[in-house]
């Protein structure tokens, strides 16, 4: 067996909690992960050669906790530190409580968002910088300084290493389950470039969204979230056709929707909402996605459900994107009238004036309702601001049928 | 990546493996542990092949065997689906499976999914 991917395997599945417990010992988030990254080179360079050890998550705690003490030796750095790495040589590979502030420091606020995101990715995820270059389509060099710039906000910043106090929590909450819904549509729907799914981030942020449900059970918005993530992951296959092109709901294949993350995002949903708390949007989103996933065949969609989830969503978290799924419920409620004038009180909304699904289901009500070449109009000026070459190619399409 | 992993034990030693309840603390923190990494989809444990039955298509016949199985090098004890980053990943968590040190010989096999890119060369 190839040791180098056995020592990346080991360090993905034992990174998070190694560099939380380093954390918590140093009070450093970067430093922490330097040691922690120490031990991973050392056992690239060790365990090919004299084999996995039984231990490989205690041995790479133990190689970088060994390097701690090695460094503040040398350095003298303050004596109660060194007390503190002294008393501490029988603690465990990261706690619950440690994991959980691990997350929370590295989607703490004084971050922008794109640095919460590759913090994550590298603390938690256990990505390395080419990794997450690679995810999101920008050149490594970029994401290294990011992330060295981060750190040095954390430490200047002197950000506590701790799970926040309950007052703080639902905000710092919020910026977590952001920057986890960020990466998951970041794979999701491939804002830049070509590729239309990349699946392998979408199932990062599943994992890190299902870890938090787990360390936070009490918190409905997180397993929400995994719920809503869940349920849109369960149709990546059927969403992309042959030639790559994007398939709509209406046309795709059910059978190819994934059973077993239906499933589980359903027992996420269910979970969330027998909190018995006020519905969050994440919850509200995952209830619609739900009302998809239960309909054997799209004529058996339940829209009056969907409507009535769009016209919560919209007082809990109003967005023109919001309004605009709304619009698509509209139609299949009160038919293709109703939904173009609900479409046209968007129109001066200057966030979706360049948002090409804007045009691309303002183009579609036109066609219901015979209006062919306002129609092929709207749909043109849709595939002219659309993101990726496939969607740009089938608005095209589109327009060209609709005055055929 | 989706992966299967599945239980295996040989028939004569089913009877130790199969709702052990010395096994079950140990493997409800190995579920825990799981869940709380994210990877764990779905898990379940099946009840003894002596409940079991078979059906068996051979040279155009269908019959159907009843269980226990216990001449079986391999009988299905249980399973986990997971979703992992790479097989290898998997194989780490695998690892950390508690185990009954009375069972002479058991094993967890990783079966990765078909993914979509296979399923569509296949109906091509």
């Amino acid at each position: 067996m190839d040791a180098r991917r056995t020592v990346d395997a080991v360090w993905r599945v034992h990174s998070a909690r190694l560099v939380a417990a380093l954390t918590r010992l140093v009070h450093d988030v970067g430093l922490a992960e330097d040691f922690a990254q120490d031990a991973y080179l050392a056992a690239l360079e060790q365990w090919p050669r004299e084999g996995i050890p039984d231990e490989p998550a205690g041995w790479l705690l133990t190689t970088a906790r060994r390097r701690a003490i090695d460094m503040i030796r040398r350095e003298r750095v303050r004596d109660e530190k060194y007390a503190l790495l002294a008393i501490d040589e029988e603690a465990g590979t990261g706690t619950d409580s440690e994991l959980l502030s691990l997350v929370f420091v590295a989607c703490h606020p004084v971050l922008s968002q794109e640095s919460r995101a590759a913090l994550t990715l590298r603390l938690v995820g256990g990505l390395s910088t080419e990794e997450i270059a690679r995810a999101f389509l920008v050149p490594p060099a970029t994401i290294g300084q990011r992330i060295s710039r981060a750190k040095r906000t954390l430490a200047a910043a002197e950000v506590p290493f701790a799970v926040p106090d309950p007052d703080d929590l639902p905000a710092r909450l919020d910026a977590v389950l952001e920057v986890v819904y960020l990466i998951f549509t970041e794979g999701h729907s491939a804002t830049s470039g070509d590729r239309w799914i990349r699946r392998d981030l979408a199932e990062r942020a599943m994992r890190l969204g299902r870890m938090l449900a787990a360390l936070m059970p009490a918190e409905p918005e997180v397993n929400g979230l995994v719920a809503l993530m869940e349920l849109q992951a369960s149709r990546f296959a059927a969403r992309v056709g042959r030639d790559g092109q994007p398939v709509l709901l209406e046309d795709q294949d059910r059978a190819r929707w994934d059973r077993t993350l239906i499933a589980h995002g359903l027992g996420a949903l269910a979970r969330a909402r027998a909190l018995r708390k006020p519905l969050g949007p994440y919850t509200v989103q995952a209830a619609i996605a739900a009302c998809h996933a239960r309909a054997p065949r799209f004529a058996d969609t339940d829209w009056n459900a969907i409507l009535a989830l769009y016209d919560a969503l919209t007082q809990l978290a109003p967005s023109p994107v919001v309004r605009l799924n709304r619009v698509v419920a509209v139609l299949q409620v009160d038919g293709p009238q109703a939904a173009l004038d609900a479409i046209d009180e968007l129109r001066d909304d200057p966030r979706l004036s360049r948002y090409h699904l804007f045009g691309a289901i303002r183009g579609d009500l036109l066609l219901r309702l015979g209006r062919h070449a306002e129609a092929a109009d709207e749909l043109e000026r849709a595939a002219g601001q659309a993101p990726t070459r496939q969607e740009r190619t089938l608005l095209m399409e589109r327009a060209a049928a609709a005055t055929r | 990546m989706k992966v299967m992993v599945m239980i295996k034990v040989v028939g004569t030693d089913e009877e130790r493996v199969v709702g052990n309840a010395e096994m079950l603390e140990p493997m409800d923190e190995y579920n825990d542990k799981l869940t709380k990494a994210g990877i764990l989809l779905d898990a379940a444990g099946l009840r003894p092949s002596a409940e079991a039955k078979q059906v068996v298509f051979e040279g155009g016949t269908t019959s159907v065997v009843d269980g226990p199985f216990t001449e079986a090098k391999e009988i299905v004890a249980g399973y986990w689906i997971w979703e992992v980053g790479t097989v290898e990943e998997a194989l780490e968590w695998a690892r950390q499976c508690p185990v009954d040190p009375t069972v002479g010989r058991g094993r967890l096999e990783i079966r990765p999914y078909f993914d979509e890119a296979d399923v569509q060369a296949l109906r091509d």
